[in-house]
């Protein structure tokens, strides 16, 4: 059981230095996922199931959701601006692939 | 501040906070020591006086009420914020940028594979956070661990069966509806102790007997109200935010 605890910690540990260490938002994102699950079973093996249960929904699938929605929207608004002011009114279609 | 003087006041500050981190916990209880006085007053006392078997639900939802009433609100606010910005300050973003006001979706069909696995994990997920929610006062878990697990299906329907299901299951006004009347449903409970002769949000309901469904009073009451709210809240949520990520403005015909 000590064995299982001082794993846990050696692997969020390890887990929070991979989120601070990617520096791209979309991959940081998933790594934070992970992050979130290995947290959740730390809490887990604690014997904390509710606050587990609620890392896991949260920190593995509303946080990464919202930050990806939000990092797509990012991207398109930014393609959406390059293209409107550097086409002409050529009557392209506006979903081509995004650049 | 330069980059470099930065780092050397960050190192600097660093090693005091580190110092304080370290002598305080050398003087924490030994991991693994669970006996602290609160929580063995609690486990004594919770099953007794409550009839539930889930001692952290019954602390967060009857002994310490008041305060998952105030953080219930916070995630309803926190609803109407997003609500209010993406919704309304689209509008103006558009008319700003001069199309004619329709947005047209960006998403692609799923593939089988992913609208099967959608379909498996979907129901299961339906299924264990209604289970969680109804559980409440007797497993681990409880309304708000159960709503986030809903609040994954809703995502797992996105993916699975793409955007028109989720915005029909989700649609604006019924899960508004849902979210606030769950909400006020948990404030008209905490009243209901005050009208019934107590103080706020008194256990006024017959109490049952420990490990049915049925006990536990106003505890498996508010525990369904806040797993509707969050479940509620959590879709909203995701389906502004897909609004705004999956839709572009039509361009003007040129």
């Amino acid at each position: 059981m000590v064995a299982l605890i001082a794993l846990l910690l050696v692997l969020t540990a390890l887990g929070g230095t991979a989120v601070a260490l990617t520096r791209e938002p979309a991959a940081q994102a998933i790594v934070l996922g992970a992050y979130g699950l290995v947290l959740g079973t730390l809490f887990l093996v604690l014997q904390a199931p509710d606050v587990a249960l609620s890392q896991l929904a949260v920190g593995g699938v509303a946080f990464p959701v919202l930050i990806l929605l939000t990092l797509g929207k990012l991207r398109r608004e930014t393609a959406r601006r390059a293209r409107t002011t550097r086409e002409t009114d050529s009557g392209r279609p506006a979903n081509q692939a995004d650049a | 501040m330069s980059p470099r003087t930065g780092t050397i006041v960050f190192a600097g500050a660093a090693l005091i906070i580190a110092a304080g981190l370290l002598r305080a916990a050398a003087r924490l209880p030994v991991l693994g020591t669970r006996a602290t006085p609160y929580a063995s007053a609690m486990n004594a006392r919770a099953p007794r006086e409550r009839q539930a078997s889930n001692v952290p639900t019954a602390i967060t939802f009857d002994y310490r009420g008041l305060d998952t009433l105030g953080e219930e609100i916070i995630l309803f606010a926190a609803l109407a914020g997003v609500t209010r910005t993406l919704k309304h300050g689209r509008r103006r973003a558009t008319a700003r940028h001069e199309d004619d006001g329709t947005r047209r979706e960006v998403s692609r069909d799923p593939s089988a594979a992913v609208r099967a696995l959608a379909r498996v994990l979907g129901a299961g997920t339906l299924v264990l956070g209604t289970e969680i929610v109804v559980h409440g006062h007797l497993t681990p878990g409880s309304g708000f661990q159960g709503g986030v697990v809903l609040s994954a299906a809703w995502l797992l329907v996105y993916l699975g069966f793409g955007a028109r299901l989720f915005r029909r299951l989700t649609a604006d006004a019924p899960t508004d509806m849902v979210a606030s009347v769950a909400a006020g449903a948990y404030a008209l409970v905490a009243v209901g102790g005050l009208l019934a002769g107590g103080a706020l949000l008194t256990n006024v309901l017959p109490l049952g007997t420990l490990g049915q469904l049925a006990s536990t009073g106003t505890i498996a009451v508010i525990d369904v109200a806040v797993g509707c709210e969050v479940a509620a809240s959590f879709a909203l949520l995701y389906a502004h935010f897909l609004d705004v990520a999956r839709t572009e403005p039509a361009r003007r015909p040129g």
